[in-house]
């Protein structure tokens, strides 16, 4: 492959591609998602990779695989283009039938249409799916689209002319400036403006800044990051090198926590393929600037997602964190100057520079602007991948993208925020997401984690399992808590065994506060809130445990 | 369990040797990538291999227990030829993870964190494995290097040779165990 050394030869290297990947061929498109491969994904490629040659139709039918295109719960899926017809639940055994029926015919067999839960009718497209139609897919605009590990692919498909834009028309002024006119936060949790996050890290003098991903997705019951690291690495990419070219770095590092194997391969690949078609390197386009990415394998630890733990660790230490200021941005990976984006923030970079700032700040809300993707897990029917514009009420998620309580049970919570965050009742199902409203509510935005709970999801026990959680993953480095997370979790347990009385709820409040004020980082400090706000809405259940007790 | 007795047993330490002198210059920073590849070749960090390690980088041996210690990834004593994590993550915990941990503890008749009788199976637990729409979800992986595990060939299998079960049910546990220790040659 030869090097692209301007930008002129990335456009033309574009609509070369385009007309290559122009095709009258029928596509066949199986999801690569985890969850689509967990049910037989792979199985199905394969067979129908054989049915395909068996049949000689090597010539005439596209097999392709894409990364996760969101319906997790009904995998493995497969899409037909350009029939756009959409079928679920494809088993193995259907390969031939697709093949011969669909694919040579163009019959629809009825069987592996999705059935619209409301109206019991069969569903034939996939953008009338009902889990589709709420969705606003910017982030995961190709998911499901192109090839997983196709740089081409991605390239035809518009890739790097955000890239393109900034090394020829922008300075790195400039495009902070755009980022902060977007509206963007970081998608990581806390939801501090990007642009101003650059800004910071562009005005320090040094010679040497780095950039890092932070892939670490510790939230148990999220993969949002890891869908896009494997649906689609080249956007994360292309929104580091444009990070990376806003405030002046040269070097950056992935951190992928060890137990997404796919995710680290698919940003392998795609680093080595930019590397070789001179996206990343010495002088990349000719433009002078020079950029080189390099994946730090996680090795299990929640607060490794931490900023301050993350850097730690990369440097090779224990992934423990120290206090802030002075914040990453001043003095961060071996001292230097450092921009740490989550996955989400960064995969929004390409489409606003390309788009430009007053696209993406039209969507959402006054605060909270453009999507937020979540991973949607639980007591609901749909589970999966979904994203939305800010301003979603948690109510459309769940009944309407989410198709509602899985087995006909009533609604009790929805955990959203992870260990940080809160269990939002009933009453505040019509609550924005935004990133204002929800703590206001006592849940947070978080990372994107939505975990539904039924009628028959004890709260106390839920409480107890996410101390329990962060009393396991809390470092040990300062006092509130190591020791408040252990003594919480005592109370809890004593409650939960039907052996607590009234003052122990009391005693929790009080340490839920003193380890909220006082730990040193963001895991003690936010791990009393699933304590606090099941204490608020379902205090009831804490109270029914205390009367069966005495 | 036999660890004790494992742990004795000789370590070639040249794999320590090779692996160590890959990464060129060594500096510190490499440290923890260093340990993740001398676990995956030997299943686990022997004692011996870490002195060698402390050794060749110059690094205190107390930072490198310090590191083995601090994540969770890292084990001193031997596993079983397959690896089970079960999943007790937010979204599998609230679809019934802990019955099948539970269950599988009975049937191998094992604590967590340990191996089987017969250095088969070690049983662990992870905090999601990002395959939550799926819960309850465990993966059963080959703790070593087993060759042939990945076909390669198009780049769809994941490395490590991991095989994921989503929606497991309990009374499935058995059937699954079961198709690994067939195949035990
Ligand atoms: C205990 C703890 C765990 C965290 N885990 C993650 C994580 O898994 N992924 C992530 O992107 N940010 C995580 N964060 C937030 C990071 O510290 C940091 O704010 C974020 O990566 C910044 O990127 P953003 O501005 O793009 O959101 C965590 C924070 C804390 C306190
Ligand atoms: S909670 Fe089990 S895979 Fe995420």
């Amino acid at each position: 492959m030869k090097r692209l050394t301007s930008t002129r030869d990335i456009l033309v290297h574009r609509e070369r591609l385009r007309k290559e990947q122009a095709t009258e061929k029928q596509t066949v498109v199986v999801c690569g998602g985890t969850g689509c491969e967990t049910f037989g994904g792979s199985d199905l490629y394969k067979s129908l990779n054989r049915v395909i040659k068996d049949r000689g139709l090597k010539n005439k039918v596209l097999l392709k695989k894409t990364g996760c295109q969101g319906l997790c719960e009904k995998g493995p899926l497969v899409t037909l283009w350009p029939s756009n017809i959409f079928y679920r639940r494809v088993k193995e055994s259907y390969a031939e039938k697709i093949i011969d029926e669909t694919v040579g015919k163009g019959d629809v067999i009825q069987k592996l249409l999705y059935t619209d839960i409301q109206t019991r009718e069969k569903v034939v497209h996939q953008e009338d799916v009902p889990f589709y139609k709420k969705q606003h897919r910017i982030v995961l605009r190709l998911n499901g689209v192109i090839a997983q590990d196709s740089i081409d692919e991605y390239i035809a498909a518009g890739g790097y002319s955000a890239l393109e834009k900034v090394l020829e028309d922008m300075k790195p002024e400039q495009v902070v400036n755009e980022i902060t006119d977007s509206g963007l936060r970081g998608r990581g949790g806390a939801g501090f403006p990007t642009g101003k996050k650059w800004e910071f890290v562009r005005n320090t003098t040094d010679s040497i800044k780095y950039v890092i991903c932070n892939g670490d997705e510790g939230d148990p019951g999220a993969f949002m990051d890891r869908s896009v690291l494997e649906g689609n690495p080249h956007q994360v990419l292309e929104g580091m090198m444009i990070a990376a070219y806003a405030i002046g770095a040269n070097r950056g590092y992935f951190y992928i926590r060890a137990e997404y194997p796919m995710a680290i391969k698919y940003v392998q690949t795609a680093i080595d393929q930019a590397k070789e078609l001179g996206l990343l390197g010495e002088n990349i386009l000719g433009k002078g600037f020079g950029l080189d990415l390099e994946i730090k394998k996680g090795a299990g630890a929640f607060v490794c997602g931490e900023e301050t733990s993350l850097i730690a660790s990369i440097e090779g230490k224990r992934g423990m964190p120290r206090t802030r200021p002075p914040y990453p941005a001043i003095s961060g990976l071996w001292g230097k100057p450092t921009c740490i984006n989550n996955v989400e923030t960064l995969a929004n970079i390409p489409i606003i520079i390309e788009k430009g700032a007053g696209y993406y700040s039209s969507i959402g809300t006054k605060g909270s602007k453009g999507t937020k993707v979540f991973a949607l897990a639980g007591k609901v029917r749909n589970t999966g991948l979904i994203e939305v514009p800010m301003g979603t009420t948690l109510r459309e998620i769940i009944f309407e993208i989410g198709g509602g309580i899985a087995k006909g049970k009533k609604f009790k919570a929805a955990q959203i925020g992870g260990p940080s965050g809160g269990c939002v009742p009933e009453e505040y199902l019509d609550t924005p997401i935004d990133y204002e409203s929800l703590k206001s509510i006592g849940a947070i935005m978080g990372s994107g984690g939505l975990v539904v709970m039924d009628e028959d999801t004890s709260m106390v026990e839920i409480a107890r399992y996410f101390m329990g959680f962060c009393q396991d993953e809390s470092c040990g480095k300062c006092p509130p808590c190591r020791i408040g997370t252990k003594k919480m979790l005592e109370k809890l347990t004593k409650i939960h065994d039907g052996k607590g009385c009234r003052e122990d709820i009391e005693d929790l409040k009080v340490m839920a506060n003193v380890t909220q004020t006082a730990s040193l980082c963001g895991l003690g400090q936010t791990a009393p809130n699933p304590v606090l706000s099941t204490i608020r809405y379902f205090i009831n259940e804490y109270e029914d445990l205390l009367k069966t007790g005495s | 369990m036999k660890k004790e007795a494992t742990n004795r047993l000789a370590v070639d330490i040249r794999p320590t040797r090779k692996i160590v002198s890959s990464f060129g210059d060594v500096q510190e920073s490499n440290l923890i990538s260093i340990l993740q590849e001398l676990q995956d070749e030997y299943g686990y960090l022997p004692k011996a291999a870490l002195k060698e390690v402390s050794r060749l980088m110059d690094v205190p041996l107390t930072r490198v227990f310090g590191i083995v210690t601090f994540y969770s990834q890292f084990s001193l004593v031997p596993k079983g030829k397959f690896t089970i994590k079960v999943c007790i993550g937010t979204a599998c915990h609230v679809r019934g993870a802990e019955e099948v941990k539970t269950t599988i503890k009975q049937l191998l008749d094992v604590k967590e964190g340990e191996t089987s009788a017969d250095y088969m199976f070690t049983l662990e637990s992870v905090a999601c494995l990002g395959v939550c729409a799926l819960g309850p979800v465990m993966v059963v992986g080959s703790s070593k290097k087993a060759a042939g595990c990945c076909d390669g060939q198009d780049g769809q299998t994941p490395p490590s040779g991991d095989k994921s079960y989503g929606h497991v049910k309990t009374e499935k546990i058995e059937g699954i165990l079961e198709s690994y220790s067939s195949d035990k040659e």
